[in-house]
């Protein structure tokens, strides 16, 4: 115990003898350690802990697949055919609706998910209060009850423990819809509260559920779309699972081959589901979070070597001196320990500090973030591996010396030069190894950095400059029919027209968010028929009001703009549509058909794209329906900068309504770049992560060839005795950075090639092989190394050679 | 071709200056070769590396080669060094992670000489010391004796007009020592000048002039046959 205190107290002066080596090894350390541990730390509760519901494992989704893609079945078709299968112990829905809660505090429209009776039980999550629904209650008459979330219960009811039997004012645009659009409200009692983490898969957290009714209305005549939930049997696997799908879709087809014929259930397991295409991003940055700390270790093990060899001496004379072989990796050993354990700490600093940022900058609709925490296990992990490099690079060199010649290194002071070689081989493969992984980060950063000004210079057939949007939702309460807010909005517009800076001023639906901008439409076009079985094609859909094109900057190509006179009877289309279906002659005029009614084309619009799309596909139709839906978005084009219009606008608006309507308001261009935000929430990280692995590599360059001067100060005090100038010495030092650097670039370029294609999918109009970003990036770090490699060969070129020779 | 005057070279140390070389006054003229002697610590080595151009700090004249070596920069030195000497050390300093050929090739590399013509050269003077079949191996692998030749060779492979030799015999049995003198001989008899420093008397006697140094003063200058075993 007293050796021990002795050691660590006598580590502790080394380590102050040299503070520089100490500080530089906890700051490479504990940066790594704590990016690794945060990013792994949010994709573990994002990816890899299980759903919280019983036996998650078992719990399978499913969807119908064609060639459109996949999509929830209709209710009747859930009903006639998913409940037939023997694979699945339950089969449960559910489906997802808009409400207006009336009667506590504001008004106010949420989603909310009407769940089939049996779904909360196959989850396995019991209420905190009262009861979930009984299977009777899927029966319309019955259904109106409600079972809440935790959170409405407290933040809307003060978590009212006598809340059950109390009721909940409702009223839902489907509720309605075939009592052309008047909105009655609905009583429904509160039968039970649900705990406080439980949210349905897929789905944003919902303020309460309601029972799935079966229900057939003008708009869903198959009743409305809904997601199948269910639990596999015990002894059934996903592949039996999947044949009996495909049995069962071939039944089917058989039995409706006209609506059917091209469908097929598909089903996998939920958690890859609800991830996916989410988490992408992530584990992209684990990978390279992964390559930083890889380089720390090189960099690490490069320092505690090049430390061990400077004491050599000291420690044979203490072997020479009596000391035995264990005490003398002990000493060595606790201060690894010591360097690495306060690494650990700082690292655990950082790490608090990193998920905090990384779940503040994250783009929001990655689920279960926010339950991101520093996490134990991964800690450990991060530690252990840092230690052990500590461990494992700090006392190598004395265990090789300890071996064989502890006398004779005292002796003569040198090793033998094949041992010399050898690790003198060994810290410039860690070099080559830590310059290879930055530059492949690198390269990535650069691909993306390159995409994001490539999406940013983007044509998007519209100009979204000086364009201001603003969210406004009608109160159902004040404003309980279409007429109503037509009028609201017809005036809206008029007044907001005659104010100064304004160009133009139009309305669209709200559900209309960009991105997800359109609804989809599907028709035919006559003299193009589809083959029975086959489904009709779809297009984007978009509700306008006249003064749309002008307002966004969507240039009209042919035929005319949209007019109040023109109804849903009367569309323009965009190119691409055009195109498509009318090449060879002329769209004006022409029809097409949606649910029999004919739609005749009046115009056709340049095509638009925005980030998420940015190669529209099917094209788009556009129609002018009256504002009478209580919430749409209103677009406002000023020759100004919009944001200094706000507020104008928004006294207009609130003038007119007399209460607070707008929900949010926002430039179109502040829209946009959000839709971004997930391609730049890895850039900035990934790109943060290239930053890190270049200064680590960097200081691994320098480290290397400071240590080489320093051991060679002799070796150039007698080249330049034999004639050697400042220039040859120099170029000699550098030489030796830029040919670590170069095989460093080869192998890193040869390593990119092979891993940049998993960024493909966040690529825009770049290769991940691109040929000048590859070029760039090497080019960018053989001259940072060269940099790196300028101070030890300057101070090379600086050796006095007296001085060096006395040395000896 | 040397000429010092007042040459005196002072080290600051703790307790004051202390001088290592006092008035050295020289004249070595082309193609002499000269021998200094002296007891330990005299200095001699002080001055070998002041006529070698390696060390900067002293005071005093020296020209070599109609050069005024006082008044040029260390680059010029540098420069006039590389055209004029190759230096044997008193502690041989070869290069340990090179091996006996590199080793030679060293001082070629800094000499604008040909790449065609440095082998060549490199394989004469291997050959010359004897020493072909050690072409591969690294000094730590050769005896006291062989870093010597080596060293040796390496002074001279680049034909220099001066060449200053630092004990150059003093690991070497009596007949290699005897070779290195002969060869030194001959080396002078082709036009080289030559200064070696050395305790053996034998080998001293090579020189036509031999320059004794005490306590950094020059303590007279005798020729061979003056030499104490000589007279006996
Ligand atoms: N860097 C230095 N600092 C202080 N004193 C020095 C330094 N270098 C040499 N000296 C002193 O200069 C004196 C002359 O040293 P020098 O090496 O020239 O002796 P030498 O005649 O070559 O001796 P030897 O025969 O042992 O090689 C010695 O007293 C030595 O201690
Ligand atoms: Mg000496």
């Amino acid at each position: 115990m007293t050796i021990l205190w002795q050691d660590i107290r006598y580590g502790l002066r080394m380590l102050g003898k040299n503070p520089g080596f100490a500080v530089v090894v906890v700051l490479i350390l504990a940066v790594a350690i704590g990016a690794n541990t945060a990013v792994f730390s949010v994709v573990n509760a994002v990816v890899l802990r299980p759903l919280p519901y019983r036996d998650a494992d078992h719990i399978v989704t499913l969807w119908e697949q064609s060639k459109w893609g996949g999509r929830p079945p209709s209710h009747q078709d859930f009903l006639t055919w998913y409940r037939q299968s023997q694979v699945f112990e339950e089969v449960a829905a559910y489906a997802r609706q808009r409400f207006y809660v009336v009667g506590i505090d504001k008004s106010r429209e949420v989603w909310a998910n009407p769940v089939s009776a049996n779904l909360l039980p196959l989850l396995g999550v019991n209420p905190l209060l009262g009861r979930v629904f009984r299977p009777e209650e899927e029966q319309p008459g019955n259904d109106q009850v409600v079972v809440l979330s935790h959170r409405f219960w407290t933040d809307r009811l003060g978590a009212d423990p006598n809340v059950l039997g109390r009721t909940l004012s409702l009223t839902s645009d489907e509720m309605n819809r075939d009592t052309s659009l008047s909105f009655d409200r609905r009583d429904y009692t509160i039968v039970g509260v649900m705990p406080a983490d439980f949210e349905l898969p897929f789905e944003r957290p919902a303020p309460f559920w309601v029972p799935l009714v079966f229900q057939r209305d003008s708009y869903w005549e198959e009743g409305r779309p809904v997601r199948p939930i269910a639990r596999l049997k015990r002894a059934v696997t996903l592949e039996q699972a999947r044949a009996a799908m495909a049995v069962l879709s071939e039944q089917a087809k058989q039995a409706q081959p006209k609506t059917r014929a091209d469908r097929k259930i598909e089903l996998d397991r939920m958690q890859n589901r609800v991830l996916a295409g989410k988490t992408h991003g992530l584990l992209l940055l684990l990978g390279a979070a992964g390559f930083v700390l890889l380089i720390a270790c090189g960099n690490v093990a490069n320092l505690f070597m090049t430390r061990a060899a400077a004491r050599q001496q000291e420690l044979a004379t203490r072997m020479v001196l009596g000391a035995s072989r264990g005490r003398v990796l002990q000493q060595m050993l606790t201060e690894s320990l010591l360097l690495t354990t306060a690494a650990g700490l700082a690292g655990l600093l950082l790490t608090f500090l990193t998920v905090k940022a990384i779940v503040g900058l994250c783009p929001v609709d990655i689920p279960r973030l926010e339950q991101a925490s520093v996490d134990g296990t991964v800690l450990g992990f991060t530690l252990g591996i840092s230690i052990l490099t500590g461990l494992l690079f700090g006392t190598m060199p004395a265990w090789r010396m300890v071996d064989t010649r502890a006398s004779q290194s005292l002796k003569s002071g040198w090793t033998r030069p094949s041992i010399t070689r050898q690790r003198r081989r060994l810290r410039g493969s860690l070099v080559v190894l830590q310059i290879a992984l930055s530059l492949i980060l690198l390269v990535g950063a650069t691909l993306l950095i390159r995409s994001l000004i490539a999406l940013h210079h983007m044509d998007l057939g519209f100009r979204p400059e000086n364009v201001l949007t603003a969210h406004i939702e009608l109160p159902v309460a004040k404003y309980p029919d279409g007429k109503h807010r037509q009028l609201f909005f017809d005036e809206l517009i008029e007044r907001v027209r005659r104010l100064p800076h304004v160009r133009s001023a139009a309305l669209v639906r709200a559900s209309l968010q960009l991105g997800e901008m359109e609804g989809e439409l599907s028709f035919s076009v006559p003299g193009h028929p589809v083959p029975d079985g086959q489904e009709l094609p779809m297009a984007k859909w978009s509700c306008i009001s006249p003064g749309f094109f002008q307002t966004l900057g969507i240039p009209i190509v042919k035929g005319r703009d949209l007019t109040e006179q023109d109804h849903a009877d009367h569309i323009v289309i965009d190119e691409t549509l055009a195109n498509r279906y009318f090449s060879d002659e002329d769209p004006i005029g022409r029809v097409l058909v949606q649910e029999g009614h004919e739609l005749t084309i009046v115009g056709v619009a340049r095509t638009t794209r925005d980030f998420l799309t940015p190669n529209p596909a099917e094209g788009a139709i556009y129609m002018h329906l009256p504002a009478s839906l209580p919430d749409m978005i209103f677009l406002v084009r000023t020759d100004d900068d919009p944001i200094r219009f706000a507020p104008l606008l928004r006294q207009q608006i609130d003038a007119l309504s007399q209460e607070e309507v707008v929900t949010r308001m926002e430039t179109l261009e502040t829209i946009l770049s959000d839709t971004l935000a997930a391609r730049r929430f890895v850039m900035i990280l990934l790109g943060l992560f290239a930053g890190l692995a270049l200064i680590v590599a960097m200081i691994g360059v320098y480290g290397l060839l400071q240590y080489n001067t320093a051991q060679q100060t002799h070796d150039i005090g007698v080249r330049m005795a034999l004639g050697a100038r400042e220039q040859d010495i120099l170029a000699a030092v550098l030489g030796r950075g830029v040919k670590l650097a170069l095989i460093g670039i080869v192998a890193g370029v040869v390593g990119a090639v092979a891993l940049t294609r998993v960024l493909s999918s966040l690529l825009y109009d770049v290769t991940p092989t691109d040929p000048a970003t590859l070029t760039l990036v090497s080019v960018a770090l053989a001259v940072t190394a060269l940099l790196a490699s300028y101070l030890p060969a300057r101070r090379a070129a600086k050796v006095d050679p007296m001085v060096a020779l006395r040395h000896e | 071709m040397i000429t010092l005057k007042n040459v005196e070279k002072c080290y600051k140390t703790k307790a004051g200056f202390t001088y290592v070389l006092r008035q050295i006054n020289l004249q070595i003229a082309e193609g002499e070769f000269i021998t200094i002697m002296g007891p330990s610590a005299a200095g001699k080595s002080t001055l070998l590396n002041i006529v070698g151009m390696l060390d900067h700090d002293w005071e005093g004249e020296y020209t070599l080669a109609g050069q005024a070596v006082h008044t040029l920069k260390p680059k010029q030195r540098q420069a006039l060094n590389r055209q004029y000497v190759g230096f044997v050390f008193q502690a041989f300093n070869l290069l340990d992670s090179l091996t006996v050929y590199e080793n030679l090739d060293v001082p070629l590399s800094y000499r604008n000489v040909k790449t065609s013509q440095r082998a060549a050269i490199v394989c004469d003077t291997l050959d010359r010391f004897g020493i072909v079949g050690k072409k591969d191996l690294y000094p730590s692998q050769l005896s006291g004796g062989q870093q010597q030749l080596v060293a040796i060779a390496r002074a001279v492979v680049a034909n220099p007009k001066l060449i200053l030799a630092d004990e150059p015999t003093g690991n070497l049995h009596s007949t290699q020592g005897r070779e290195i003198m002969k060869l030194f001989k001959k080396l002078n008899e082709e036009g080289a000048t030559i200064i070696q420093v050395t305790h053996n008397e034998e080998y001293a006697a090579y020189g036509r002039r031999i320059i004794q140094l005490k306590d950094g003063w020059m303590d007279g200058e005798i020729t061979p046959d003056q030499l104490p075993g000589k007279a006996r």
